[in-house]
C-alpha cells in the first residue's frame, strides 16, 4: 500500500555503479551504492579526497549518464534518455565549489539568469525574485555590483542565490564552504538548511569541513566508493 | 501566460532575445575588445566595398562605348578583342547586313589612338579617337547632337570635358577664344566643341572626328576598313531573329552580337587577358579572410574564458543550442555595429576616389547588399567556427 503521509523521495538510488576508463585502465569509483533522500532532509555526504563523492553528486545532479544500476531523481528516471538531462538539472539547485559566475553580469543579472532559462518572462518579477533572494543571502546592497567587485565569500553567495532562486525541489552541493572562511561558510550552510526546513525542499551536501557536521539530518560516509550510512531522528536508514 | 516553474517534460525554450542580450552584454563589457573587433570588421567591409567599387567602376568606364552606342547590333572582327585592339574586316562585309529585312541602316565606327598635345604645356597624352560618320548618331552623349553639325566640316575634333586635366583646359579655352587650334598625331585640327563621354581603360581622353579626317590622322589605316560596325534595325524588330540571320550571311570571321554581347565580349578582355579582375576578387577575398580571422578570434576567446562559466550554465539546465545563439547573436552584433557606419564612410570614399582617378564610382544599394552579404557570411563563418569549442565546456568538469 502506498503511504501518502510520507514525504516523497527525491533521490532514490540502487545498486549505482560507475567506473571511469576502460579495458585494463578501468577504475571503478561507485560499488552498488544505495541512497535515499527525503523532501525536508539536509544530507552530508562526506569521505576521503578521491572516494567517489563528486562522482555521485554529478550523476545525480544528471551531469553524466548513469552506467549501471537504478537512479530517480525526484521521481524520474535516469539515464534514460539523454534529451532530458537539460530538463532534470533544472528540477536542482546546484551549488558547486566555485562560483563561476559570469564576470559581465551584475549580481542580480546573474541570478536572473536562472529565471529567464526557466521562461520567467516577466522582467518585472524576475528583478523582484532576484533581489528578494540576494536579500536572503545578504547581499541586498550588492545586486547591481559585478562580480570582480565582490569578496570570494559574497560572490560565492551570489551563486547560491542563482542556484536556489527558483526554488527547486533538490539541492546539491559540492564542498560549498571550501573557498570561504569559518563564518560565511557556517552563513551559506545555515541559509541552505533554512531553504531545506522553510521550503521543504531537500539537500545533498558535500563536506569535508566538520565545522558544519552539526547542521545535518544525517551524515554518510563515503569510502572507495561504498556508502556507510548513520542513523538519525526519524529512524530510517538513508544509505542502503 | 507565465511559464515559469515548467515540469521536466515541458521543456521551455528560452526566448533568442535572452541570448541576444547576453552576447551585448558580454560584447559591451570588454570595450576595447569590442572595438578592436568591430575595427576588424569595418576594415573588412572598406576593402570588400572599395575593391567591389574599384572593379565595377573600371568594368563600367571600360564598357563604356559599347553600353553607350546607338543600334541593336554590333559586328567585329572575331580577331578583335578589345575597343583599343581592333582588326577591321571588310566595309562590303558590313554592307551585306542590309539584305536582311529588318535591317534599317548600318553605320561604321573606326577607332585609333594618337598623341594629343595640351595647348598649354605642349605635353602629348594618347587620346582614344573615334572616327563616325557626322550625318549619323552612334553615341547619345551629352553636348554631342549640339557639336555634331559642326563635326562635317574637315579636320576639327571635338573634345571630351570628362577626359583627365592633363589634357588642358579645353573647355575654358573655347570659352573664352572659341575655336582653337591644336596638334593631334601630328596634325592641325581645329577643336570646335566639347561633349561629356568620360574616360575608358584605354585611354585617359576621348576625341571625336569625323570619318575623312580620322584617315588623314591614321594614314595607316584603309577606308576599305572597318573596326566596329553598327546595325540598326526597323522598330519591332526581333533582335534574336535578326543576329540569327545576319550570322547565316556573314563570313565566319565575323562577331554578330547583341548590346549586351559586346559589353560581356569587351568585359572577358579585361577580366581574362588582364589580371584586373582577379586583383580586385583577390582584394575581396583578403579583406574577407582578415576580418573572419579578427571576428573568429575574437569569439573563440569569449567562449574560451567562459568555459567553466558556460559548464555552469548548462549544469542548472541551460542547452547548447542557447549558447549557439549566444554566439551567433555575437556575429550579427559585429555585423550590424561594423557594416553601417563602414557604408557611410565609404559613399564618402567613394566620392574622394571618384574625384582622383576620374572614374565614377557609384556606391549603389546593389552593392551595399552584396557587401552586406559576404560581411554577414564572414561573421556566420567565423561563428560557427567559434562554435566548435562549446562542445568543450562540459558540465561535469564544474565538479572537478
Ligand atoms: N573524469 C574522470 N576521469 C577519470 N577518472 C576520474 C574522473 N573524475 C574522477 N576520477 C577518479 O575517480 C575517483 C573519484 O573521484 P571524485 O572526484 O568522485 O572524488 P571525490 O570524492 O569528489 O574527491 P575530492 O574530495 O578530492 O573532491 C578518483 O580516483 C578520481 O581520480
Ligand atoms: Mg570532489
Amino acid at each position: 500500500m502506498m503511504d501518502f503521509s510520507s514525504p516523497p523521495c527525491l533521490i532514490e538510488a540502487e545498486n549505482l555503479s560507475f567506473h571511469y576508463g576502460e579495458g585494463d585502465l578501468v577504475q571503478q569509483v561507485l560499488k552498488n551504492v544505495g541512497l535515499r533522500v527525503m523532501s525536508g532532509e539536509f544530507i552530508i555526504l562526506a569521505g576521503p579526497s578521491g572516494s567517489g563523492k563528486s562522482t555521485l553528486l554529478s550523476l545525480i545532479g544528471a551531469l553524466r549518464p548513469i552506467q549501471k544500476g537504478k537512479l530517480q531523481v525526484c521521481q524520474y528516471d535516469m539515464g534514460q534518455s539523454k534529451a532530458s538531462m537539460h530538463l532534470i538539472r533544472r528540477q536542482i539547485g546546484y551549488v558547486f565549489q566555485q562560483h563561476n559566475l559570469l564576470n559581465f553580469l551584475t549580481a542580480r543579472q546573474n541570478v536572473e539568469m536562472t529565471l529567464e532559462m526557466l521562461g520567467d518572462d516577466d522582467e518585472f518579477s524576475r528583478k523582484e525574485k532576484s533581489l528578494d533572494m540576494l536579500d536572503k543571502v545578504g547581499l541586498k546592497k550588492e545586486a547591481n555590483k559585478y562580480p570582480p567587485e565582490l569578496s570570494v565569500g559574497q560572490r560565492q553567495r551570489v551563486a547560491i542565490a542563482r542556484s536556489l532562486v527558483h526554488q527547486p525541489r533538490l539541492i546539491l552541493a559540492d564542498e560549498p564552504t571550501a573557498s570561504l572562511d569559518g563564518k560565511s561558510g557556517a552563513q551559506v550552510v545555515e541559509l541552505l538548511r533554512d531553504m531545506v526546513k522553510t521550503a521543504g525542499c531537500g539537500a545533498l551536501v558535500v563536506t569535508h569541513d566538520e565545522r558544519i557536521f552539526h547542521y545535518a539530518d544525517a551524515i554518510l560516509r563515503i569510502e572507495d566508493g561504498v556508502i556507510y550510512g548513520e542513523a538519525r531522528e526519524g529512524g530510517h536508514n538513508v544509505g542502503v | 501566460m507565465r511559464r515559469q516553474n515548467s515540469s521536466p517534460n515541458t521543456p521551455t525554450a528560452i526566448p533568442a532575445g535572452y541570448a541576444f542580450r547576453l552576447a551585448w552584454r558580454q560584447l559591451s563589457y570588454q570595450k576595447v575588445r569590442f572595438f578592436t573587433a568591430v575595427a576588424g570588421v569595418v576594415f573588412a567591409c572598406i576593402l570588400v566595398f572599395m575593391q567591389i567599387g574599384f572593379k565595377t567602376a573600371l568594368f563600367e568606364s571600360a564598357t563604356l562605348l559599347q553600353r553607350t552606342m546607338t543600334g541593336q547590333i554590333y559586328l567585329s572582327d572575331v580577331q578583335s578583342e578589345a575597343i583599343w585592339r581592333l582588326v577591321p574586316f571588310p566595309r562590303k562585309t558590313l554592307y551585306r547586313a542590309l539584305s536582311v529585312p529588318d535591317v534599317q541602316d548600318v553605320s561604321a565606327m573606326y577607332v585609333g589612338q594618337a598623341p594629343w598635345k595640351n595647348p598649354v604645356t605642349g605635353v602629348n597624352r594618347t587620346a582614344l579617337i573615334l572616327g563616325i560618320d557626322p550625318n549619323v548618331d552612334v553615341f547619345p552623349f551629352e553636348g554631342l547632337s549640339e557639336a555634331a553639325p559642326k563635326l562635317r566640316m574637315r579636320n576639327v575634333v571635338l573634345f571630351d570635358e570628362f577626359s583627365r586635366p592633363e589634357f588642358g583646359p579645353v573647355k575654358q579655352i573655347l570659352a573664352e577664344k572659341g575655336e582653337f587650334p591644336v596638334e593631334v598625331a601630328g596634325r592641325n585640327l581645329d577643336v570646335v566643341g566639347t561633349y561629356k563621354m568620360g574616360i575608358t581603360f584605354s585611354a585617359d581622353g576621348n576625341l571625336i572626328v569625323n570619318d575623312t579626317t580620322f584617315f588623314e590622322l591614321f594614314p595607316a589605316k584603309s577606308p576599305q576598313g572597318v573596326d566596329v560596325g553598327i546595325v540598326k534595325l526597323a522598330p519591332g524588330a526581333d533582335i534574336q531573329q535578326v543576329q540569327k540571320e545576319l550570322r547565316d550571311i556573314m563570313p565566319v570571321n565575323i562577331k554578330v552580337m547583341t548590346r549586351e554581347e559586346y559589353v560581356e565580349d569587351e568585359k572577358a578582355y579585361w577580366n581574362n587577358i588582364t589580371p584586373i579582375g582577379y586583383i580586385f576578387n583577390f582584394g575581396v577575398i583578403m579583406g574577407l579572410f582578415v576580418g573572419l580571422v579578427i571576428v573568429y578570434q575574437v569569439l573563440y576567446n569569449d567562449i574560451n574564458n567562459h568555459m567553466h562559466e558556460y559548464a555552469t550554465l548548462k549544469a542548472m539546465g541551460y542547452e547548447d543550442s542557447y549558447f549557439v545563439k549566444v554566439v551567433l547573436s555575437s556575429a550579427v552584433i559585429f555585423v550590424v555595429v561594423g557594416f553601417f557606419p563602414s557604408w557611410l564612410l565609404c559613399s564618402a570614399l567613394y566620392k574622394v576616389v571618384q574625384a582622383s582617378i576620374f572614374i565614377e564610382m557609384n556606391l549603389s544599394f546593389e552593392k551595399a547588399l552584396l557587401t552586406f552579404c559576404l560581411i554577414s557570411g564572414m561573421c556566420f563563418i567565423s561563428a560557427l567556427l567559434a562554435v566548435r569549442k562549446l562542445k568543450v565546456a562540459n558540465p561535469v568538469d564544474v565538479f572537478q
